[in-house]
């Protein structure tokens, strides 16, 4: 009778439920606000694909595919290969998504993963070249979430992270004109810094890290930044109002950077990469 | 899965798809049906297979789609929900063979989670012939090689079929290649105890999961 009563204040006044929980400084599923939840990675899980890794935080599922396929380079930049990135969302990750084409919040995902590839040094563009002007590796990386229980973003640049870590690239030659794959000879691909994202979530005056999707939906705001493993900032956006001062914003960001460490330490046992 | 109305994660060795649905209200504004649609969508994900998909849903995957609500409709009592749609979505994660079978299971057993009601549960097993001999449940490999042999005209030809063994009814039939009508009689019959190798395995399991979890 308890729980009926206690499903009912949280299907009725979902907010109230929530900052009953937060005032006391802790979560409906027993985190404190600072505590991000449990992290899985598994690289290298598909044989189909040059790179995959599959993440789990908390009830967050997103696997990431790299594919590798030969092209033209692009004709304003003759020496590197090119990386295309896309995030896909399923309807089976959540029951908000249906079919058809993919939602603005998809394809906003989609460029923050591309901005992160291209605007940042972390894949070595010039090593996915072949051969001038004429052959390079484009590599497909497509991250699809299984199931989304918030910071879908911090679980599809992390697994596009450690796909790009797990690539391997055939040897190719050029014999003819014709490019010739040596299956055999292979290669890690060249990666420079591993990224990470790390969200937060505003609901009035707390500040909750790694939300859940109800959590998510709940919060005002979300602040989400992108790190490389050498510090770096690469990537800073907010999705609603998170009503922040400039000093909140300030402190949060020198906050944020511990825990990318942890999240970039994990990153390097999970894929064994060294730079 | 705790966001999806019901989910399953099916692996089979190499081969992993996750399925979900749940009633939902009807996309297009038809006249109202006494009973409740099934709709499926089947798509390989772009790194699922040797060559790369693309997000559209390619003829295959269309096909594949129309096969499965073909396979399912027979078994779902779709009059237990009038007026909704059933959405099953599957999605392969990685192709390891026999990709359409092993959907059709695990949309089967996600239906049969989510406690929607059914006749039977459909299995589906599918059948190779490699050469002079019948392969059952074929690998990538097995599934698409090209003859090498050019003085015999030799192909490989696949049979599948969908089977609900309490009922004692075969809900779809495909056949794809060249095969003598002997051949395809004996593939036939490959096929049937493979869905009831699989149906008998696949009532064991439930009945555990049923027994783990109440």
């Amino acid at each position: 009778c308890r729980k009926m009563a206690e499903l009912d204040y949280k299907i009725l006044q979902p907010a109230q439920f929530l900052n009953k929980f937060l005032d006391e400084g802790i979560r409906p599923d027993e985190r404190t606000l600072e505590a991000s939840r449990s992290l899985t990675i598994n690289a290298g899980a598909l044989t189909t694909a040059n790179g995959s890794a599959l993440i789990r935080l908390g009830d967050t599922v997103v696997i990431c595919g790299v594919k590798a396929e030969l092209a033209n380079p692009h004709l304003d930049n003759p020496d590197e290969g090119y990386v295309v990135c896309n995030m896909e969302m399923p309807p089976c990750c959540s029951p908000h998504v249906t079919r058809g084409a993919p939602s603005f919040h998809t394809q906003a995902l989609s460029q923050t993963l591309q901005a992160v590839v291209s605007r940042s040094n972390c894949v070595n563009l010039f090593d996915l070249c072949i051969v001038s002007g004429e052959l390079c590796w484009v590599l497909y990386v497509d991250v699809v979430c299984l199931c989304a229980d918030g910071c879908v973003q911090d679980a599809a640049v992390m697994a596009m992270s450690a796909a790009l870590a797990d690539t391997v690239l055939p040897a190719v030659s050029v014999l003819d004109g014709k490019p010739v794959v040596t299956l055999q000879q292979r290669r890690h691909l060249s990666i420079q810094s591993l990224p990470v994202s790390i969200t937060y979530g505003f609901l009035d005056k707390h500040v909750l890290v790694d939300p859940t999707a109800e959590e998510e939906a709940l919060c005002t705001g979300l602040l989400s930044f992108t790190l490389l493993s050498d510090g770096k900032m690469a990537g800073m956006s907010n999705r609603g109002q998170p009503f922040l001062s400039v000093e909140e914003i300030l402190r949060i960001t020198a906050q944020c950077q511990g825990r990318a460490v942890a999240l970039v330490e994990l990153l390097k046992t999970a894929t064994d990469w060294k730079k | 899965n705790k966001v999806n109305d019901k989910s399953v994660k099916f692996v089979k060795p190499a081969g992993k798809i996750t399925v979900k649905y749940g009633p939902r209200d009807k996309e297009r504004r038809e006249e109202l049906n006494p009973e409740g649609v099934l709709s499926c969508e089947f798509k390989f994900l772009p790194f699922s297979c040797k060559e790369r998909k693309t997000y559209q849903q390619d003829q295959e995957e269309k096909e594949f789609s129309t096969i499965i609500v073909q396979a399912l409709q027979r078994a779902v009592k779709l009059d237990t929900f009038p007026k909704l749609q059933l959405e099953v979505n599957i999605v392969v994660i990685e192709n390891g063979g026999n990709a359409l079978a092993a959907a059709i299971l695990c949309a089967s057993a996600a239906i049969s989670d989510c406690g929607i009601e059914m006749f039977d549960f459909p299995v589906a097993c599918s059948v190779v012939r490699f050469g002079n001999e019948f392969l059952v449940d074929p690998t990538v490999e097995e599934e698409y090689v090209k003859s090498e042999l050019e003085a015999e005209v030799s192909s490989t030809a696949a049979i599948l079929i969908v089977y609900l063994p309490a009922l004692d009814e075969v809900t779809t039939l495909t056949q794809k290649g060249e095969l003598q009508a002997e051949e395809v009689m004996k593939g036939i019959e490959l096929c049937r105890e493979g869905c009831l190798r699989i149906h008998q395995r696949t009532r064991d399991l439930l009945t555990q999961q049923v027994k783990t979890t109440s």
